[in-house]
């Protein structure tokens, strides 16, 4: 057992990672070839629009057709929908947390090979000063807000507004990447337009493919760019708390060295700095564990499933990866 | 003054320090029984660098540091030697007193009497020192260091760790410094010198950590004055040379830790040094403490434990992180004083004393060290608070005050002894 | 299913003598109201116009048109003895209303479950020793993504009902991958099978016609096969573009028997059938989307994207950086 321990802890979590994200992104993109349905409300981009390859649907499509509704049926069957669809991608996060970013998100995926290419070309990356971190963070609540809002306000009309035009419909999918990107895994472009049909429908195409273009330069520039203005990170976020799988911190083990900030792919500035907080998922976090591996105090940092931790920060772990990435 | 009086001067002050480390060097080595075997290697390292006059690193090109602050990995990537220039020689001490006002630092001091005593030799042929902005002495003597005719890199480092303005700040600057050692040594730094580097220090580190776990063992396997003697040869040494002599050194006390030897009395109290870094020859408190019947077991000075713990992790092996990797390990963990915070100090001193079951916390502060006296209140309170027992001595690299120190330790060692009878 | 023999034989008993003006002209059926008032009630869903019933049930209301043409055809009344009848999802049968109003008729039936619903209307008779059998067919989509997208329920629910049942029928093939969500596009391909008596109705004339009166006929194969490639049949001005514009088709099979018999006493030598089939089809997206466009779009923005940080790092770039690289 605690040989096992020792293997585990003195694992290397990128390769490990490297496979496993691998695996869930066939999973999910090419998962449909073989009949696999994981249903409709996943908590991460499994995109609706990859058809038929997907396994299963990224909970935010539903969620912006169920909020198509109006004001008078929430009250009903329909608002049950809402309901089920919001309990079933609970259940989801319960159980992995935001290791659905780190280890399942095929959009992170395809980020963290655009990072592993940057990396390879030696070509720095950028991050953003503390300033606009704290200001530009925000940005994945309004997008949560917005992709609830505009739907409804399709379906309603609220101060003798004219309700919105129907080509708003599912406008956060209008202006996600993956909604480009993850089809055109299975050979279909077909989404990479801008749609002219009216006014409305060109502006949303025609900002999605603006931010594609964004995200391809982004995403090679900044690790996991696109992560930090994700309205499901910003979902997860509101119920991470509460989930079995954790990352823990002791403070008191804490030399505030800022390994783990550096090798955090979300600067996330607390993980190295918070000494107070025993459990430590702030909304950005992915779940990467990246900051477990690199931080070369003992137990300082541990993943943890109900209690129980699986991987957690050790002395010869993180010389035995220094040693072993170095030589590589 | 002539050449001629200069060197006379210069060869009654060799004569002096020899003097000086090789007392000193006794005390620490035949004083006490059991010396672990291994420690031989140190024994005859200082005997040859400071009581002989042997030159360290012959024909490689060496570069002066003054604080654990400087990024060593760089030097070495530049094809370059780091030696510490930080000394605990009282000659030195004196020598250096007519550059600095009455009231200051031995440390400092003794610095800048070794740079003017034309004992340095071995820096002479580049003169080159990098000399981190930490306190105002440091700060300040380097630019005394220039008027000696020395060529100083000025590392500015920022007050304070927590702000990323000042990561930032701290990051350039090291990275100036890198450009900067490149056409100094003419060797450029590059991906895999650098890379190489950080593996050498790594591995040190790792020694160090080593015996530093090896310490916590419930009988002591080794005295810290030999510790101390130990990291302090990190300061000169060859440091692949080091870290073998080291692991030499942690097979046997790992021996030792098997076999139930205990370094000191069974009953002996376990004590926590801090403060002002104790560097041969001037070990006079740490060998006060083991001859008054206590053990150090642990540290928190930048001799030791603060120069050689904390490790560095790069996230991309290319140049552009590693210089960062390298600055944040320079800068982040530190637990310098210097720093307006003294919380990771606190929590630091804390989290040594629970691991390694202290008994008691020493602190010392170099009479004229403004940072560790200015700190030593709020430390003490804090410490008290957590029932930690502590003892503040100010003291310099003088031997005038040994009786009156011992009082006073044997006093604290017996108060510890006591708490522990009553527990 | 004796249910359903009651039904061939109610059939048989109510054929009566329509209107001869009905069998000059092709009659099919429509769910697009005939004016303003009814329009009011009616709301478009998935698979056309549907009217709301109680307890929110959708209720489809198909009006009988006469006229070759979809875009001229007229309104028209159905007769009292005509016969109709309504196959539900499971091939049950259902009584469909009959209704008659001042601007038109046809059936109404309510569609409770997702799926598929089979309308007929059939008028017979016999004119110069001939025979003339008019079979109107409706083929409806009930769906609301309100009920979920349970693939397997879709699957199982996504073939055409190809049981004969009427004398002459117009099957719709599916679309490759069809579920309730597919549109028929212009620039598609779609295949209708005519099947006379539940056989292959191989050598019938089958013609599809617009909305704008653009025609092909064809003769089907000898699996009863006929496949008609949509045209573009949506002209807009540009701003008055609407990718939800439904165009219609009408697919009308005429098929020849020289069986003779009788009808109500009156007899014939021959027999001449006619079917119908209406259906609707949306422009196809080339016609509305660009992919040089949005490449052109996404392509600017990377390349301002990369000339940003590119700058951003000349004038930025920390003391040394460049140089170590």
């Amino acid at each position: 057992m605690k040989r096992l321990r020792a293997f585990i802890n003195g694992a290397d979590i990128r390769r490990f990672r490297f496979w496993v994200q691998l695996g869930f992104f066939v999973l999910l993109v090419y998962g449909g070839y073989f009949l696999i349905n994981l249903g409709q409300s996943l908590p991460t981009f499994s995109c609706g629009f990859n058809q038929p390859g997907r396994a299963g649907v990224c909970y935010l499509l539903p969620l912006q057709h169920q909020t198509h509704i109006p004001w008078d049926s929430i009250i009903s069957w329909r608002g049950l929908g809402i309901l089920t669809g919001l309990l079933t991608f609970v259940a989801w996060l319960f159980v992995f947390n935001k290791a659905w970013c780190g280890y399942a998100c095929p959009l992170g995926t395809i980020q963290d090979w655009m990072t592993s290419l940057r990396q390879k070309l030696g070509i720095r990356y950028s991050t953003y000063s503390l300033d606009w971190f704290t200001r530009l963070k925000k940005i994945k609540y309004i997008l949560l807000i917005l992709l609830i809002v505009i739907p409804f306000l399709m379906a309603n009309s609220v101060a003798g507004l004219p309700t919105l035009p129907e080509d708003m419909g599912t406008p956060f999918c209008k202006i996600c990447p993956a909604r480009m990107v993850i089809p055109a895994f299975t050979g279909d472009f077909s989404q990479w337009t801008v749609d002219f049909s009216t006014g409305t429908a060109a502006t949303m195409t025609g900002l999605g493919m603006l931010v594609l273009g964004i995200f391809f330069i982004g995403g090679f520039i900044n690790k996991r760019f696109f992560c930090f203005f994700c309205p499901m990170s910003a979902l997860h976020s509101l119920f991470s708390k509460v989930a079995l799988l954790k990352l823990r911190k002791d403070g008191s083990k804490c030399t505030r060295c800022g390994d783990c900030y550096r090798a955090c792919d979300m600067q996330i500035k607390e993980i190295a700095d918070d000494v107070e907080s025993k459990t430590l998922i702030k909304d950005d976090c992915m779940m990467c564990f990246k900051c477990v591996a690199s931080c070369p105090e003992e137990g300082a940092l541990k993943a943890s499933f109900m209690g129980i931790p699986i991987y957690e920060s050790t002395e010869a772990g993180f010389f035995k990866r220094m040693t072993k990435r170095r030589k590589r | 003054m002539s050449a001629e009086v200069k060197a006379k001067q210069t060869e009654m002050a060799r004569k002096q320090l020899s003097r000086e480390s090789a007392q000193a060097l006794n005390k620490i080595e035949k004083d006490f029984p059991d010396n672990p075997k291994a420690m031989d290697y140190f024994y005859d390292l200082y005997r040859r660098i400071h009581c002989e006059g042997e030159v360290p690193h012959p024909g490689k090109k060496v570069i002066g540091t003054t604080c654990v602050q400087v990024p060593e990995e760089l030097i070495y990537a530049a094809g370059a030697v780091p030696v510490r220039l930080c000394n605990g020689s009282h000659t030195y001490d004196q020598l250096g007193a007519e550059f600095m006002p009455a009231k200051s630092c031995s440390l400092v001091k003794a610095t800048l009497g070794m740079l003017s005593s034309g004992l340095a030799s071995w820096l002479d042929e580049g003169r080159d020192i990098v000399n981190v902005t930490t306190c105002d002495q440091k700060t300040k003597s380097g630019r005394l260091m220039e008027e000696a005719g020395y060529r100083v890199h000025h590392l500015e480092l920022p007050p304070s760790k927590e702000s990323e303005a000042a990561r930032t700040y701290w990051q350039s600057n090291v990275n100036g410094f890198a450009r900067e050692l490149g056409s100094l040594t003419g060797h450029k730094i590059t991906r895999n010198s650098l890379r190489d580097s950080i593996a050498r220090v790594a591995r040190a580190q790792q020694a160090f950590r080593r015996l530093h776990r090896l310490r916590m063992a419930p009988l002591a396997p080794i005295l810290g004055k030999d510790v101390f003697l130990v990291t302090n040869a990190y300061f000169f040494d060859d440091i692949d040379a080091w870290t073998d002599a080291v692991e030499a050194l942690n097979d046997e006390v790992e021996k030792r830790c098997e076999e139930g030897f205990a370094a000191a009395q069974r009953r002996a109290p376990r004590i926590l040094f801090t403060g002002s870094p104790p560097i041969f020859p001037n070990l006079k408190l740490p060998t006060l403490i083991e001859q008054s019947g206590a053990v150090i077991v642990a540290d928190e000075t930048c001799s030791a434990n603060r120069m050689l713990y904390d490790a560095v992790n790069v996230d991309e092996w290319q140049l552009y992180d590693m210089v960062d990797a390298v600055a944040d390990r320079a800068l982040k963990p530190c637990t310098c004083p210097i720093f307006i915070s003294d919380e990771d100090r606190k929590r630091r001193l804390l989290e040594l004393a629970r691991t390694f079951a202290v008994d008691g916390v020493v602190y010392q502060a170099f009479s004229g060290c403004q940072v560790f006296e200015m700190e030593q209140r709020s430390i003490s309170r804090f410490l008290a608070d957590e029932g930690i027992p502590s003892l503040y001595v100010e003291t310099d690299y003088s031997p005038d005050d040994v009786g009156q120190l011992s009082t006073r330790i044997e006093a604290f060692i017996e108060s510890l002894k006591a708490r522990r009878r009553r527990k | 299913m004796a249910e359903w023999r009651y039904w061939v034989i109610g059939f048989v008993l109510l054929s009566g003598g329509l209107a001869g003006s009905a069998q000059a002209e092709p009659v099919w059926f429509s769910d697009q109201p005939p004016d303003a008032e009814w329009a009011k009630r009616a709301h478009h869903a998935h698979g056309g116009m549907i009217e709301r019933g109680r307890g929110g049930v959708y209720v489809k209301r198909l009006w009988l048109r006469a006229g070759g043409e979809p875009a001229s055809a007229v309104y028209t009344q159905p007769a009292d003895d005509a016969s109709f009848g309504v196959f539900g999802i499971d091939g049950e049968s259902l009584a469909p209303d009959l209704f008659k109003v001042a601007s038109g008729g046809g059936i109404t039936f309510p569609m409770p479950e997702e799926g598929f619903y089979n309308a007929y209307f059939i008028e017979r008779s016999v004119e110069d020793a001939v025979l003339k059998t008019s079979i109107v067919k409706a083929e409806v989509l009930k769906h609301s993504c309100g009920e979920g997208h349970d693939p397997k329920l879709t699957a199982s629910r996504m073939p055409p009902r190809d049981r004969a049942g009427v004398p002459l029928e117009i099957i719709r093939e599916r679309l490759p991958g069809e579920d309730f969500h597919t549109r028929i596009r212009s620039g598609d391909k779609v295949g209708f099978r005519v099947h006379y008596k539940g056989s292959p109705a191989a050598g019938a004339n089958v013609s599809l016609t617009t909305r704008e009166g653009w025609t092909k006929q064809v003769v089907a194969d000898a699996d009863g096969r006929a496949v008609f490639k949509l045209i573009r049949d949506y002209y807009p001005a540009w701003n008055d573009f609407d990718k939800r514009h439904h165009e219609a088709f009408l697919v009308t099979a005429e098929y020849r028997v020289e069986t003779p018999g009788e009808l109500n006493g009156t007899p014939f030598e021959k027999a001449h059938y006619r079917a119908t089939l209406p259906g609707i089809f949306y422009p196809s997206e080339v016609e509305y989307s660009s992919y040089l466009v949005g490449l052109i779009v996404a392509l600017i923005a990377a390349a301002l994207g990369a000339g940003g940080v590119f700058l951003y790092r000349l004038k930025h770039s920390r003391a040394g950086r460049e140089r170590l690289q």
